[in-house]
């Protein structure tokens, strides 16, 4: 499978709009998280154990943006721990 | 002899005659005259209250333009501009960028109804609120395009809707559909109905009292002059509903459901913008929230009773979005202001105790991103734009194709749908919804994401704004005093950069 | 139509441009029509009546000293109303029950 550029749409809890990142689909997870974070550092101060969520599904940080099941123009949701 | 008034005004305004050589469905077809298409006779009790003549028409304006001349002459002139706050320059420049040209449009709406309306008096109406739109087309260009030797950025006030900014894709995917693209029924419910009797009266009366309060005479006096007519052509839309309900009930109820819903986010933005965040403090009297109990809320609740409609469907959602939506629109349009053509002011305490006060129930939630960009401005210190500037790209709504900023910073709004292999997003549940109820009418266009997507704007954020949005350096917004905010300098902000 | 009474009820009414001829109007409205109340919002004023707003040409006239025809001149200094309009050459009326 081709290492394609992956455009998803980010929410950032505390946020007040969504963005539109792009990672590899070889990317971890941990790094979307930090994709997020920075793209939104300007409104949202980033914050430590950060969960990423596609729905109700909690993705796993270690695991990459393909194997996470990611597809191109899913919502993702980055909520601080604890909600 | 002398006829008396009301011996020839029907004759003038009101005539309707039976066809001989030609059918009446052929006269006004239903795919231009619009749906439910009823015999003449149904339409014959059709009437509107100001029952005008040309000529008393002609009198009439004749005054309001030599009203609006001598104000302008006494203080319209640049030097009176010059003298107001840099934000309050901000409202006016989004007002005469998003305004003017969408009236120009509202001709074109009218225009339509003055040949396919089904009655007389209605066609009248129309022939006279196309000249009107012409008027509130003019004025303001005359008024605010004038200022553009003195401050570039009112060039936006002619160039804006001729751009393919994101501001310009939204107002037009909302202006074509609404006055160009509609026949003259959805065009009474959707313009004369929804949007010029519930919401025009905020921007144009609402906002007449700010201006008041912050000494703009001139623009005091032109939206309040544009809004005796709307007043007048307004009337069009009761009347048109009145006979959609007892016809067609389901059809007046979703026309009322998607107009308020799309006019509600245009307005959210462009008075919501104005009256809580670019007046300055001490002359603001009301809140957004509280113009809209004044002008929209009650009165439409009540409007729709007395026809027999019920309230959107989407009311809850609705009336909870008052007090996040153009407060979300604002945060990241701040942070995003380089894509715009006007400049921004940073809500410092005085302006957060105010909102707080007037918002209580989601200002807390806001706070943090105010406290947020202010600790960025203090590190960075003064002039350091893109410090509190966002550089990726955000995505946008695929109907009303604004920001998705629709729901609460604690759980946005916006969903993916898929629909025909396309994925789309949308803000919210009502925009998705009208989008489903017609894709046909929406399918084709192309957010601002997809563009960029398909390699036909340019996805890097300098290259975006100056190449695809038209905007150069001096002209896109900063912040009004480029971060030299005397409760910035003296430290000590609340929050902190990291 | 029966009398609306108790907190639904409809106040209606004209926006009157704060000018010489909107403070006729609203002054008329206000000596005839028992209940009325006058909103002064600087650059507009609004006048409301619960369920019925009446105002008569004659009035108007008698407090700018000068004539005032309807609709014209009324339309001239009103930006906005709330209820549902009807117009005559001697008067005009907002009332909260659709014609």
């Amino acid at each position: 499978m081709k290492d394609v550029l992956m455009p998803l749409y980010g929410f950032v809890r505390g946020d007040t709009l969504g963005v539109l990142v792009l990672v590899r689909a070889s990317d971890s997870v941990g790094t979307l998280i930090d994709t997020l974070e920075q793209a939104t550092a300007v409104r949202v101060a980033p914050r430590p154990q950060a969960r990423l969520f596609a729905g109700e599904r909690e993705l796993d940080r270690a695991s990459t943006v393909a194997a996470a099941g990611l597809s191109a123009l899913e919502r993702v949701d980055l909520v601080p721990e604890g909600g | 002899m002398r006829l008396l008034r009301h011996e020839w005004l029907d004759l003038a305004r009101k005539l309707d005659w039976s066809y001989s050589y030609v059918q009446e469905r052929s006269v006004f077809p239903e795919a231009i005259s619009g749906r439910p298409w009823l015999e003449q006779a149904a339409w014959e009790d059709w009437d509107e209250p100001y029952r005008t003549s040309f000529g008393e028409y002609v009198s009439a304006q004749h005054e309001k333009e030599a009203s609006i001349v001598a104000v302008r002459e006494a203080v319209g002139r640049v030097g009176d501009f010059a003298r107001h706050d840099r934000a309050w320059l901000s409202a006016l420049k989004l007002h005469g960028a998003t305004l003017p040209l969408a009236e120009f449009a509202a001709v074109i709406g009218n225009l339509r109804a003055a040949r396919f309306g089904r009655d007389g008096a209605w066609r009248t109406m129309a022939a006279l609120g196309a000249l009107d739109e012409l008027r509130h087309t003019q004025i303001p260009l005359a008024v605010l395009h004038d200022l553009v030797a003195w401050d570039a950025q009112f060039d936006f006030t002619h160039r804006l809707f001729h751009t393919d900014g994101w501001v310009a894709i939204a107002a037009r995917h909302f202006a074509d559909e609404l006055l160009l693209g509609s026949n003259p029924v959805e065009f009474a419910v959707a313009t004369n109905f929804v949007f010029e009797t519930g919401f025009t009266n905020l921007q144009f009366v609402g906002l007449s009292a700010v201006a008041h309060a912050v000494g703009d005479r001139m623009f005091e006096k032109m939206v309040q002059s544009i809004q005796t007519d709307e007043a007048r052509h307004a009337q069009i839309g009761g009347p048109v509903l009145r006979k959609l309900c007892e016809h067609d009930h389901a059809y007046a109820q979703f026309l009322v459901d998607k107009w308020f819903w799309r006019s509600f986010h245009f307005f959210a933005v462009v008075t919501g913008f104005a009256m809580d965040y670019l007046t300055p403090l001490p002359h603001r009297k009301q809140s957004f929230r509280e113009f809209m109990d004044e002008w929209v809320l009650g009165q439409f609740e009540r409007t729709l009773r007395e026809y027999g409609l019920a309230r959107p469907y989407y009311w809850d959602e609705f009336l909870a979005s008052l007090d996040y939506y153009h407060h979300q629109a604002y945060a990241s349009a701040y942070t995003y202001r380089a894509t715009m053509w006007f400049d921004f002011t940073l809500p410092g305490p005085e302006e957060r105790a105010w909102l707080a006060e007037k918002y209580p129930q989601s200002w807390p939630e806001f706070a943090p991103v105010w406290e947020r960009i202010s600790a960025r401005w203090q590190a960075a210190g003064p002039d350091v734009e893109w410090f509190t500037h966002g550089v990726t790209p955000i995505g946008f709504c695929s109907l009303c194709q604004f920001p998705l900023c629709a729901g609460t910073p604690r759980r946005n709004a916006a969903r993916v749908v898929e629909h025909e292999g396309r994925r789309l997003i949308f803000c919210s549940e009502p925009c998705r919804h009208f989008f489903e109820q017609e894709p046909e009418r929406y399918a084709a266009h192309e957010t601002v994401v997809e563009r960029i997507l398909a390699g036909k704007a340019p996805a890097n954020l300098i290259a975006l704004v100056r190449d695809y949005f038209g905007l150069s350096e001096d002209l896109w917004g900063k912040d009004a005093v480029h971060g030299r905010y005397d409760w910035l300098a003296g430290g000590a902000a609340p929050g902190s950069a990291e | 139509m029966s009398a609306r009474v108790g907190p639904d009820v409809a106040r209606v009414g004209p926006v009157l441009e704060a000018s010489e001829s909107g403070h006729a109007v609203a002054a008329a409205i206000l000596a005839s029509n028992p209940g009325a109340t006058l909103e002064d919002r600087g650059a507009y004023l609004r006048v409301s009546v619960a369920d019925r707003c009446v105002v008569v040409r004659r009035d108007i006239e008698e407090r700018l000293g000068r004539a005032f025809v309807l609709p014209r001149d009324l339309e001239l200094v009103m930006p906005a109303f709330h209820g549902f309009l009807r117009l005559r050459d001697d008067a005009a009326e907002w009332r909260s029950e659709a014609p």
